[in-house]
């Protein structure tokens, strides 16, 4: 069938929007609230097109579907306009000033790598998705320069209480994808919209904090935010949109695709892979969020370590090879064990185990888990879950082990499918996944066998004779399951069987092969898919098939005498072990103990590939080299294999040698013998079931839990745990003299705040600032002091939040203490009398310059402010600065107060005003770097003397640490100086602003650590406390 | 979080069991869901509408989305005896509001509250489509015409002396 869009004649098949068929032949059609996957909507409007020869001439192309010889226009006059109208309509509840700012593309090259760090996003310096604002691209395409209506902040409080994400409700435009990613493609419904009409909100039911209610943390909803409205708090402030590398997410046995950012070298963000046909741009909170703490943790090793004299000391690599070599020579070939960690690369699982044929000829090499994955067949793929009609979940717990296949299962149900849970034991799944479930049992084991024994056997049974087993009818009565049971004789299913319960292995393993025997002889198709918890273990015992319950004995009686291991052996008994070599990631108690420690690289610093439970091999991709002196598993093995003399066996170069070599091995260990001798021991009565939690979510034995205080946090508080917590928190009681009297958010971001300080009132001067430490712990802040009253002894400060200190202190409450503010510290700036003053005052410049208005009028001079702001909303003192001041000058990005700023800037438009009608003698200037450059640089052609109060990074404030160093031009001599002492006021025409501006943002990738890593200080040290001990 | 088995009260325990079967039964809409309760309580208690999106798979979200959008739905507990009050055009141009400010004076709370005794809930619309008698309001499905403070006051203590009589006899 064939429709006409734009003139062009494009093939659909039927069933296909116009949009769906725009978009696959690149005609562009904007739209904010459409998204792939998911039913149309047709919430935003702007995707409307013209039809021709239709009774309604305007339809949305997202929700109508294309008829045969349709004919579409997508843009014309009348189009644009309309779009032009609703997008107006949008942004006049979206902070817009950046959108229409004149200044945008100057500002885009000077502030090309920052972005201001700060609490309300009020433009596109401090916005999440300033990299890629969807909102802007539209603006462009319909090229709107100005809004007509006027901009309504909303004013909701910030919601940055729970982990991993922040919310600002007051940019968000009601699109309602969030909410239909969640509902729709999630299956979870943790949010939607309350409310009507102007007051619609976007929130969890009855306005809970995220972490109350059943929101699993996946993310799915920030990365579908066409605004900055969600943002992680990962990468909320940086920018990392320049390095890209996809590859795959190993910590669990699905493998999502992953987009890894990397910012310097170090992995800052991880986010699903819209192509990837795996996860389908979709994740779950460890792959979304804890992936970039948990590779960059401070417990990470660094050197490779031999113990000296009792002590664990760090050495070179190659030395710790010959420490091997040598030691490794004192024992026969059967004293020797090589454990290879489930986590391992399908490559260094071959190396280890070439290594210890080869090498070292050893019988004991094994993998570090109790049982024999096979219950995966060949070619199984996760697409297909949704299209079978019946699914048994058996011993799992997909909500923590395999979240991404939530997904699957809910399409799966969606389709009609029959979902079974049936768990061994008495354990509760997680509430919120439960809605999937049709059934839901927990059974004891006995049960559990002969559920399945007449579930999968009434086709076969010649094959139960064989196997002495027998159907027992009234099991299924008993659970009700008789009609599960019929329908599954004859339709497609799939079973998904994990190891959530720690059965034995003997019962783990019997159980596999009862289910596959069972599954391959009925009529019906049925898939089987093992879902284990650790990230490889289908790839690793593909070539190392033998488990570690062989050797346990061995080793704990001292038979073998030395082990290397590439796993933390948490269960194993290790006293008689002579020899201990620990190939690890992190720091443990067990690698404390160990005689020789070998760092090795974490999954996203290295190459290779890894066998997923479709039995898939998927690629690995270095994103970033090996955080200090680690290597990669393969490389150490490598390396340590030519200092045995082998290095014609051992040549490889990269991981990519390795997988060509390793093929040919995979070929031959294929089938998997089935052995049905030991199936009659099913039925066993007590067993010690140990289930599977978040907390016992791991990588090589390292739980992510312990590294990544969110989610911690998330689990504390999903398990009740918080209350403890709490108990230890210090209440803070010891009073300074430091009371805070008010604290206010005059708009957004802005502060004010009111200090008891007798002191630091009397001696106050226009033009000085005081150091704040909101608590003990606490960063210095210098703020320039804004008003004084000696009478009352109080003095006032306008601080801007940007970043975490600042956050910190925005966080006071009246009648609080702070820990320090120190002052008056600078120089006072000297006012002359009789004079024309042109003060300019940006961000919190419009209040830091209101003492310096004081004083010049009190002496008696002219003065003119001019006051700017990317919007009226965020102008604040204007009635203060109208009644003291000759004359006051607004300006706005969006032009919704007094004037509009040009492409050169507001602060220049300003002066340019200014200077038509007076004659300036001279000109102060307060706020962002960029704007006291702009200005300076707008006065040096005018001709106006001008100075500028810098806001450098400053630690001591008295001169001593140099934090503050700027270079003046001097007489054509480059002049070192510092802000605190030599300033802070300087010369604006003679001020190295290219250098001020970078030292001014060097440590802001720093602070973005602190603020992620912060989710509750205390909560997190009390937590990490507990788990220590 | 709560069961339908730590519910203990009898009475209260087979409404809610009522209203889930219907619910299961039917596979109605939220907004019936929502009446039922609202029915029973006079309010949509937190506690009910988690234990229902618990017990009927409905995110918790979704029931709160709809409970929400009406304005015929209330969070708050309300009073055994409900006043609402007309503010539309005839009754505000006859006196609505100095009435209004006199029952608000006489019981101590605004409109969408409640008395901490619990007895009385007050509540404002538009218009109750009876202008040619303004102004009026309805007390527990009665409607009342042609007020003024005196006839107020005496509704309201006729109420009170009820509800005195009723405690009394417990």
């Amino acid at each position: 069938m064939k429709i006409i869009i734009d003139q062009h004649e494009l093939e659909f098949t039927e069933g296909e929007t116009i949009l769906q068929i725009a978009k696959r032949n690149e005609i562009y059609i904007p739209t904010l609230c459409n998204l792939e996957d998911l039913t149309p909507y047709g919430g935003c409007r702007l995707c409307i097109v013209r039809i021709l020869n239709d009774r309604k001439p305007f339809q949305t192309a997202c929700s109508t579907p294309a008829i045969k010889d349709m004919e579409v226009i997508t843009k014309d006059e009348e189009l644009q306009e309309m779009r032009r109208e609703v997008l107006q309509l949008i942004l006049s509840e979206h902070p817009s000033g950046c959108l229409v700012c004149a200044h945008h593309s100057i500002c885009e090259e000077l502030l090309k790598e920052d972005r201001q760090k700060s609490g309300r996003v009020f433009g596109c310096f401090s916005c999440p998705k300033k990299d890629i604002c969807e909102l802007r691209e539209i603006v462009e395409y319909l090229g709107i320069n100005k809004i007509d209506y006027e901009f309504e902040y909303k004013n909701y409080p910030l919601e940055r209480e729970d982990p991993f994400f922040d919310r600002d409700y007051n940019l968000c435009i009601l699109c309602g994808r969030c909410i239909r990613v969640c509902n729709e493609m999630r299956g979870i419904g943790a949010i939607n919209f309350m409310y009507r009409g102007h007051d619609t909100k976007i929130s969890t039911g009855g306005n809970v904090l995220h972490i109350d209610s059943n929101c699993l943390f996946c993310g799915a909803c920030v990365d579908t935010c066409p605004t900055g409205a969600l943002s992680s708090k990962n990468t909320k402030w940086v920018k990392t949109k320049n390095n890209k590398t996809t590859s795959i997410c190993t910590f669990c046995s699905v493998d999502c695709g992953f987009d890894y950012y990397t910012l310097e070298e170090k992995l800052m963000e991880s986010i699903p892979s819209k192509g990837d046909l795996v996860n389908k741009g979709q994740a779950c909170v460890i792959g979304r969020f804890c992936t970039p703490h948990f590779v960059n943790s401070k417990s990470r090793l660094k050197y490779p370590m031999i113990r000296k004299d009792d002590i664990l000391i760090p050495c070179k690599w190659d030395e710790a090879y010959e420490t091997i070599r040598n030691k490794l020579s004192l024992y026969n070939s059967d004293e020797i064990a090589l454990i290879a960690s489930p986590d391992l690369t399908n490559e260094s699982a071959y190396l280890l185990k070439k290594f210890g044929n080869e090498v070292l000829s050893t019988p004991h090499i094994v993998q570090a888990t109790n049982f024999i994955p096979f219950f995966t067949d060949k070619d199984q793929s996760f697409n297909d879950i949704p299209h079978t009609q019946w699914i048994l979940l058996l011993n799992t717990n997909i909500q923590i082990t395999h979240p991404i296949l939530l997904i699957r299962l809910k399409q799966a149900r969606d389709n009609g499918a029959k979902i079974l849970s049936l768990n061994i034991g008495n354990v509760e799944l997680p509430y919120e996944t439960r809605n999937l479930f049709d059934i839901e049992l927990n059974v004891p084991v006995q049960d559990a066998t002969s559920i399945l024994v007449a579930m999968l056997g009434t086709q076969n049974k010649l094959l139960l004779r064989d196997l002495g087993l027998k159907i027992d009818e009234k099991v299924l009565e008993r659970y009700n399951l008789a009609d599960f049971v019929e329908m599954r004789r004859y339709q497609r299913g799939t079973i998904l069987m994990g190891n959530y319960v720690n059965l034995p292995p003997l019962y783990m393993n019997n159980l596999q092969k009862l289910i596959m025997r069972l599954a391959r002889e009925g009529e019906s198709q049925i898939s089987c898919i093992g879902l284990w918890n650790h990230g490889n273990l289908n790839g690793v015992s593909k070539f190392i098939p033998q488990t570690l319950d062989k050797i346990t004995e061995k080793i704990a009686s001292g038979d073998i005498k030395a082990i290397f291991t590439t796993e933390r052996l948490s269960n194993i008994n290790t006293q008689k072990t002579e020899l201990l070599i620990v190939q690890d990631m992190f720091e443990s108690k067990f690698s404390k103990n160990a005689d020789i420690v070998l760092p090795v690289a974490s999954p996203t610093e290295q190459s290779g590939h890894v066998t997923n439970a479709e039995m898939q091999n998927r690629r690995l991709i270095e994103v970033a080299p090996p955080i200090g002196h680690s290597k990669p598993d393969w490389l150490v093995l490598t390396e340590l294999a030519r200092v045995f003399q082998l290095t014609d066996r051992f040549k490889y170069i990269n991981s990519e040698e390795i997988y060509e070599e390793s093929l040919d091995l995979q070929m031959e260990s294929t089938d998997i013998d089935l052995d049905f001798k030991d199936i009659k021991k099913l039925t066993l009565e007590e067993l010690p079931l140990n289930h599977f939690t978040l907390r016992d979510f791991t990588y090589r034995g390292q739980s992510f839990s312990h590294l990544v205080p969110n989610l911690q946090f998330l689990i504390n508080q999903r398990e009740g745990k918080l209350e403890e917590a709490k108990f230890n928190q210090v209440e803070k009681t010891e009073a300074t003299e430091f009371k805070v009297v008010h604290i206010e958010e005059k708009v957004p971001n802005m502060f004010k705040l009111v200090v008891h300080a007798p002191l630091l009132a009397n001696k106050s001067r226009p033009g000085n600032f005081a150091i704040i430490m909101t608590e003990e712990t606490s960063e210095r802040v210098p703020i320039t002091l804004s008003d004084w009253d000696s009478e009352k002894g109080t003095v006032t400060f306008f601080f801007q939040e940007r970043g975490f200190s600042t956050k910190e202190l925005s966080e006071v409450k009246s009648g609080d203490y702070l820990h320090s503010v120190v002052g008056p510290l600078g120089n006072p700036i000297e006012i002359e009398k009789n004079k024309t003053l042109l003060l300019g005052g940006g961000c919190y410049g419009m209040g830091a310059l209101y003492p310096v208005a004081k004083a010049a009028k009190e002496i008696g001079n002219k003065v003119i402010m001019i006051m700017e702001g990317k919007s009226k909303d965020l102008l604040y003192l204007q009635k203060e600065y109208e009644q003291l001041v000759d004359k006051v000058v607004y300006i706005t990005s969006d032009g919704s107060y007094g004037h509009k700023g040009s492409e050169h800037g507001k602060i220049a438009t300003g002066i340019e005003v200014v200077a038509q009608t007076e004659n300036v003698d001279v000109a102060y200037f307060v706020g962002c770097e960029m704007m006291m450059m702009e200005a300076s640089q707008m006065t040096e052609k005018l001709g106006i003397p001008t100075f500028v109060s810098l806001n450098t990074i400053m630690l001591d404030g008295t001169g001593m640490c140099g934090a503050c160093r700027l270079t003046i031009n001097e007489n054509g001599h480059r002049i070192t100086k510092f802000a605190c002492v030599d300033g802070p006021v300087f010369d604006g025409h003679k001020i190295d602003w290219d250098e001020l501006m970078k030292r001014g943002v060097q440590f802001s990738h720093k602070e973005v650590e602190v603020y992620r890593a912060n989710a509750c200080r205390a909560l997190t040290k009390f937590n990490l406390k507990q788990e220590e001990s | 979080m709560i069961k339908i088995a730590d519910i203990t009260n009898i009475e209260e325990r087979k409404a809610i069991e009522n209203i889930i079967r219907n619910y299961r039964e039917d596979s109605g809409t939220v907004i019936s869901l929502l009446q039922d309760i609202q029915g029973h309580y006079n309010y949509l208690p937190a506690y009910i509408l988690q234990l229902l999106s618990r017990e009927l798979k409905i995110p918790l979200s979704k029931i709160y989305s709809v409970a929400t959008f009406y304005a015929q739905f209330s969070f708050n507990e309300k009073g055994k005896h409900i006043i609402t009050v007309c503010d539309g055009t005839a009754c505000h141009v006859k006196g609505g509001p100095l009435l209004y400010d006199y029952l608000i004076n006489q019981l101590g709370i605004h409109g969408g509250e409640t008395t901490p005794d619990k007895i009385f809930s007050i509540e404002i619309v538009r218009c109750l489509g009876c202008c040619a008698i303004s102004p009026v309001m309805i007390v527990d499905d009665e409607l009342y015409g042609n007020l003024n403070m005196q006839k107020i006051s005496k509704i309201l203590s006729k109420i009170r002396k009820e509800e005195m009589i009723q405690e009394g006899s417990k």
